[in-house]
């Protein structure tokens, strides 16, 4: 059991690899020969010289964003990059309410992180006016009726804890923040990254060139409609109306942004706002437009199954009673890593041994297309021929009267994304076809 | 429970799901987000006993949601586990939380950004037991959440656990529900309709039932196509069944839903297929319903004649069987054609008997709509 229970761990669809977990990491787009999103991501930032550059990154839930991102960190850290970079890595829901997100909390955090980061690298310039500075803060919050039992810190981490557990701090802070932005940005960018940038460049603290901070899970924003009147989505609000804040720290910034919103009307609008298309994370092409297996995709998938069970001790014989089982499931997750995880996860439980009998993953399989039979019941007929013509024409749904419907369908994993050499196109989720095929259960 | 009666066995294709989850908890050695769908309490209930006698070494905490907490599913998670160590943790009550009149539910909102949060928190399997539909929002309205599960686990019940069910969801299943509790009933019914359909040695008479409740939530939510659609299905099972009293019953609805559609000719023949069976039957409360129905439909077809002879057809009736509601709504119908064949002083009266009987069965809004109708007709009417 135990080695079976190492095996299941192996696939844990919520735990992205970290940088240094080489041994596990499959770099598909490499081994495609696709367009290599993170190099691009990494080369788009280290090139960009001394003028600060603002990107923003997406793809979908459970594609891998966060594994590539931490590559992306570790190749302009490094020390074969010419440019090397100090980064800041924010994990945005860790610090924000990601319901309620309003561009200068978000700033506000970053120039937390960034201020928390560079202090543990050592770095201690202009602590004394960066300390006044949230004091300041502090003797109003402190003041304020509500949050006055309330035993805080002058001191920004505890600052950000209380913003983000306490709503009314939010409201108060908020005010504070709107007075003050120009004082944050002025502090930061002339005298704190002026100066740090001077302190990283020393070889004795690492000889970094510039500073990068990484926004990390904004792309769990839930959209919501705001300002009726002008037909605008909080997403668009936060991303467009607000690119001007977002862009205020004179640093480079990667952002994550919602998949729903770089498919959507305003990618022209992004892309010119922010001086550069968005970049995608898309799905591993399993299939090519016309629905033939890709060969060496499946491969990539194949070897980081093979890389995990290994790691377990497992080999691919000792995994699955039948050797065309993987690529099986791997044809049918469509190059979605983390589905492929969740049924595999699903087929050692199942199985509750290995090898697992090529009848229990077709249990598996079918419980899945299940699963999303029950899910897709919101969307009910409509959701239907929808996908279904997506299915048949491999096009998004451009018409503006099925915008929603085409965010519910990206944003929960009935359409995917997928690009080749000439264009991006779009499917259902395979396991929709399954759903098709069988009578539900 | 292993050890329980016949009835207490659980089907193979539970043996198996059951099997899967109890894996899992073997297997896991951290987070673990799990679903147990499953549409009846008992049925749950039963699943759980069996989960504690297969996994003993684990210790599993059961927490029910409590939607009038002000605390959020994270927290209340928290609370429960305090400073214990469980092995795994199932919670109940996720239908409770969520609100089918809203497209988003708020406590779905913060529990789907917590996400990272949850994992570190809860080290070990959590696993929510909740009805097909739950479930089904959990996806759309946590979809981050939903994107990590591990497993989904379903268990179906059998006609035994579906007549408990319905027992339970029969109960005070009227118009007075809330929206929010018709909508939960109605997309638990759908789901019992789809196991109860999936299994062969299920009673045509179960079936019936199901389909007769599913009408009712489309006549709450006024969908009359839908609602046809159920009865003429429930009508051929209690066929089936042989349950004439049934059918009369889903028969009579199909009246209803003729005449709410103004087609009084075809609400007219429904009523007069439902009455000889409720006669055969002897079903007196029905054939007084079906009489009075009749009369409602001659009254809109201008034909007061026949309209008051089957009303005063039907009161006797409700008076044999003590029925005070359908009594006090024939006298306001009676009093209404009075009053329309210029009759008010016979109406007058009519309505205040009405009213009286209406206050003496705790309908106080009726009464008062009757006395409203008395005095509209005049004080001079009503004392002469």
């Amino acid at each position: 059991m135990e080695r079976l229970s190492q095996l299941y761990q192996q696939f844990d669809p919520l735990r992205p690899l970290e940088a240094d977990e080489i041994d596990l990491y499959v770099d598909w787009q490499k081994q495609l020969g696709a367009d290599d999103v993170k190099r691009r991501l990494a080369n788009s930032i280290a090139l960009s010289g001394p003028v600060a550059v603002t990107r923003l990154f997406t793809g979908h839930r459970g594609v891998g964003k966060t594994t590539e991102l931490k590559r992306v960190q570790r190749l302009l850290a490094g020390p074969k990059n010419p440019r090397k970079l100090f980064v800041s890595f924010l994990f945005a829901e860790e610090w924000v309410d990601l319901n309620d997100v309003s561009p200068p909390d978000l700033v506000f955090q970053m120039v937390r992180q960034l201020v928390s980061d560079l202090r543990q690298a050592g770095f201690t310039f202009g602590w004394t006016k960066f300390g006044e500075f949230f004091r300041e803060f502090w003797e109003v919050l402190q003041s304020e009726v509500e949050l006055k039992d309330l035993k805080i810190s002058a001191d920004p981490l505890e600052f950000s804890i209380v913003l983000k557990n306490v709503p009314g701090a939010r409201g108060t802070l908020r005010k504070l923040l709107a007075d003050r932005l120009p004082t944050i940005y002025d502090l930061v960018n002339g005298t704190i990254l002026k100066k740090a940038r001077e302190w990283l460049r020393d070889p004795a603290h690492g000889e970094y060139q510039d500073i990068l901070v990484i926004v990390d899970q904004l792309d769990r924003i839930p959209q919501k409609q705001v300002f009726s009147d002008r037909d605008l989505t909080n997403h668009e609000h936060i991303f467009l109306d607000n690119a001007g804040t977002l862009r205020a720290l004179n640093c480079d910034v990667l952002y994550t942004i919602p998949i729903e919103l770089a498919y959507s009307r305003c990618r022209g609008r992004l892309r010119d706002t922010y001086g550069s298309d968005i970049l995608a994370l898309p799905m591993v092409r399993v299939r090519d437009q016309a629905g033939k297996p890709c060969p060496q995709a499946v491969q990539a998938l194949r070897d980081m199954v093979q890389r995990r069970a290994q790691k377990a001790g497992v080999t691919e014989t000792e995994f699955f009673s039948d050797p065309q089982s993987l690529e099986w499931l791997i044809l049918l997750c469509g190059g979605h890593v983390r589905s492929l995880f969740i049924l595999l996860r699903s087929s050692i439980e199942r199985a509750g041994k290995i090898p697992i009998p090529a009848a229990v993953l077709e249990q598996t399989v079918i419980r899945g297309a299940n699963d999303f039979v029950i899910g897709l019941g919101g969307l009910g007929a409509e959701g239907w021929a929808a996908l279904e013509e997506v299915h048949r024409s491999k096009q998004a749904l451009a018409d503006s009267k099925r915008l929603d419907l085409w965010n519910s369908l990206l944003r929960d994993l009935y359409a995917f994304t997928y690009e080749d050499e000439k264009e991006d196109w779009y499917d259902w989720n395979p396991l929709l076809g399954e759903v098709k095929r069988r009578p539900a259960s | 429970v292993s050890a329980g009666s016949e009835h207490d066995k659980l089907s193979l294709e539970n043996q198996v799901e059951l099997e899967a989850l109890c894996n899992m908890l073997r297997l896991a050695r951290g987070f673990v987000l799990g679903f147990a769908r499953v549409n009846h309490p008992g049925l749950q209930r039963r699943l759980i006993d069996e989960i504690r006698c297969r996994c003993p070494e684990k210790q599993i905490l059961e927490l029910t949601l409590d939607p009038r907490s002000g605390a959020g599913i994270v927290a209340q998670c928290a609370e429960a586990t305090g400073s214990s160590h469980p092995d795994a943790l199932f919670v109940h009550g996720l239908e409770s939380v969520l609100d089918l009149t809203e497209r988003q539910s708020p406590a779905m909102t913060l529990f789907n950004l917590n996400r990272d949060y949850a994992a570190n928190r809860f080290p070990i399997p959590v696993v929510f037991w909740a009805p097909d539909f739950a479930m089904a929002e959990f996806a759309r309205q946590a979809p981050d959440f939903w994107s990590v599960r591990s497993g989904t686990y379903c268990f179906t019940g059998d006609d035994a656990e579906a007549r408990t069910s319905l027992g339970r969801l029969e109960e005070g299943f009227d118009w007075s529900l809330s929206r929010k509790e018709k909508l939960e009933r109605g997309r638990i019914l759908e789901h019992i309709l789809a196991e109860l359909e999936a299994d062969p040695a299920v009673e045509p008479h179960t079936l019936a039932r199901v389909l007769s409740l599913l009408a009712d939530t489309e006549r709450f939510r006024s969908r009359p196509d839908r609602e046809e659609r159920y009865l003429r299905q429930a009508r051929d099972h209690y066929e089936r069944a042989g349950d004439r009293g049934g059918e009369a019953n889903c028969i009579q609805a199909l009246g209803d839903v003729e005449r709410m559609l103004a087609r009084y000719e075809e609400a007219r023949s429904a009523y007069e297929e439902a009455l000889p069976i409720y006669r055969e039957v002897r079903a007196r409360l029905g054939e007084a319903n079906c009489i009075q129905a009749l009369g409602d439909v001659e009254r809109m077809l201008a034909r007061y004649e026949e309209a008051r002879s089957a009303y005063e057809e039907a009161l006797p009736i409700y008076r044999e069987v003590r029925a005070r509601l359908g009594e006090a709504a024939t006298l306001s119908s009676i009093a209404r054609l009075l009053d329309r064949r210029g009759n008010p002083r016979e109406a007058s009266l009519s309505f205040a008997e009405a009213a009286r009987i209406f206050e003496a069965i705790g309908r106080p809004d009726l009464a008062r709509r009757e006395l409203a109708e008395r005095d509209r007709l005049g004080p001079a009417r009503q004392s002469g």
